[in-house]
């Protein structure tokens, strides 16, 4: 049972963020998680709706980069910690998925939501982050054989080379091509941007994409 | 297929040439408004340079994949963010007229066409924005 609602710990979340205190910040999270919040809600109505405010709050000037970039590394870090007791529940064992910012990307976070509530549900995931050089994600897949690839691009100057990477994907690995499946902010304004660069399917979240992935694959 | 051969070489002119490119928008901005070196001083006109590759990087891939609807969120994006740090929606319309005039001398009739669609769609944003233009 919970006794706590995400609205409640997404504003305490956000003041430790919008403080740069890391310290407060996971304190927050530990006790959401002593009352009961599970790592899917944490990182669905907590994390991600505090980085869309951070980035809304960017924009309109009322914090710096710096600010930004200091709280999602402090988002990161939490999300590190509890990988830890993920690690303790997951099996592991089941579908695998290789997941990469391309070349300049740098926005990582909603990739690694995906790869950890995936594990969650007893994937395998291979979470290469951000600037991940072409050639070597290739043959990242080549060797893993996963099921699926999720690729992320937060601007549209990342297009172009989602789009090289597919056809470069496709073109080595032919029919053992895996399910390719690319979103990102980039991708959310235009439903049909995603076959366009290539993808098999696209996804407006961390919470669709994983819901996606399992369907496709059900354990 | 032709037009989009044209697309193709117009976002590699994009990508290639934007340094030169960005240059020649500020330079031609900073002529039509001298009173913008005056608000902002020099930091503001090298601020100004960097958002003219920003915008340049943001039109190529509009171009690239023939979706002009794709720059024009970007402009609205943009212009947002640029009235928070009290830029006017006019500098915005000036800056995309003299990218859509400088490309035009620059650019095949094709690959001309190709970039003016795109243009014109950001274009379209901030001029329907209210303060007219």
């Amino acid at each position: 049972m919970r006794s706590v609602t995400a609205e409640e710990v997404i504003r305490d979340y956000l003041d430790a963020l919008l403080e740069g205190n890391r310290r407060r910040a996971f304190a927050v999270v530990d006790r959401a998680r002593g009352e009961g919040l599970d790592h899917r809600a944490i990182y669905l109505e907590v994390f991600q709706p505090a980085l869309h405010e951070v980035g809304r709050l960017w924009q309109e000037n009322r914090i710096s980069v710096a600010d930004e970039h200091l709280a999602t590394a402090i988002t990161q870090a939490a999300m590190a910690r509890l990988y830890d007791d993920l690690f303790a529940h997951g099996a592991g064992g089941g579908p695998v998925l290789v997941a990469a910012c391309v070349d300049s990307e740098r926005h990582e976070v909603g990739l690694r939501m995906i790869c950890d509530l995936l594990e969650l549900e007893g994937w395998d995931t291979y979470f290469l982050g951000a600037t991940t050089p072409l050639e070597s994600l290739v043959s990242m897949v080549e060797a893993r054989a996963p099921q699926a690839v999720a690729l992320s691009a937060s601007i549209t100057p990342h297009l172009p080379r989602v789009r090289v990477t597919i056809s470069a994907l496709r073109e080595r690995l032919g029919e053992r091509t895996p399910l390719i499946l690319a979103g990102g902010r980039a991708f959310l304004d235009d439903p049909e941007l995603a076959a366009r660069v290539g993808a098999d399917l696209t996804a407006r979240d961390a919470m669709e994409a994983a819901d996606l992935l399992r369907e496709r694959f059900p354990r | 297929m032709a037009p989009l051969a044209a697309a193709e070489r117009a976002t590699a002119f994009l990508l290639e040439e934007k340094e030169a490119l960005a240059r020649e928008i500020t330079r031609r901005l900073y002529a039509d408004m001298p009173e913008l070196l005056e608000r902002y001083g020099e930091r503001g006109r090298a601020k100004c340079l960097q958002d003219m590759r920003y915008n340049l990087e943001h039109l190529a891939p509009a171009v690239e994949l023939e979706r002009p609807e794709m720059f024009g969120a970007y402009v609205r994006w943009l212009d947002g963010l640029l009235r928070a740090h009290g830029v006017a929606t006019a500098e915005v319309v000036r800056t995309l007229e003299l990218m859509e005039e400088v490309l035009d001398e620059r650019l095949p009739a094709d690959e001309a066409q190709a970039v003016r669609e795109c243009v014109r769609a950001g274009l379209a944003v901030v001029r329907e924005g209210g303060e007219g233009g």
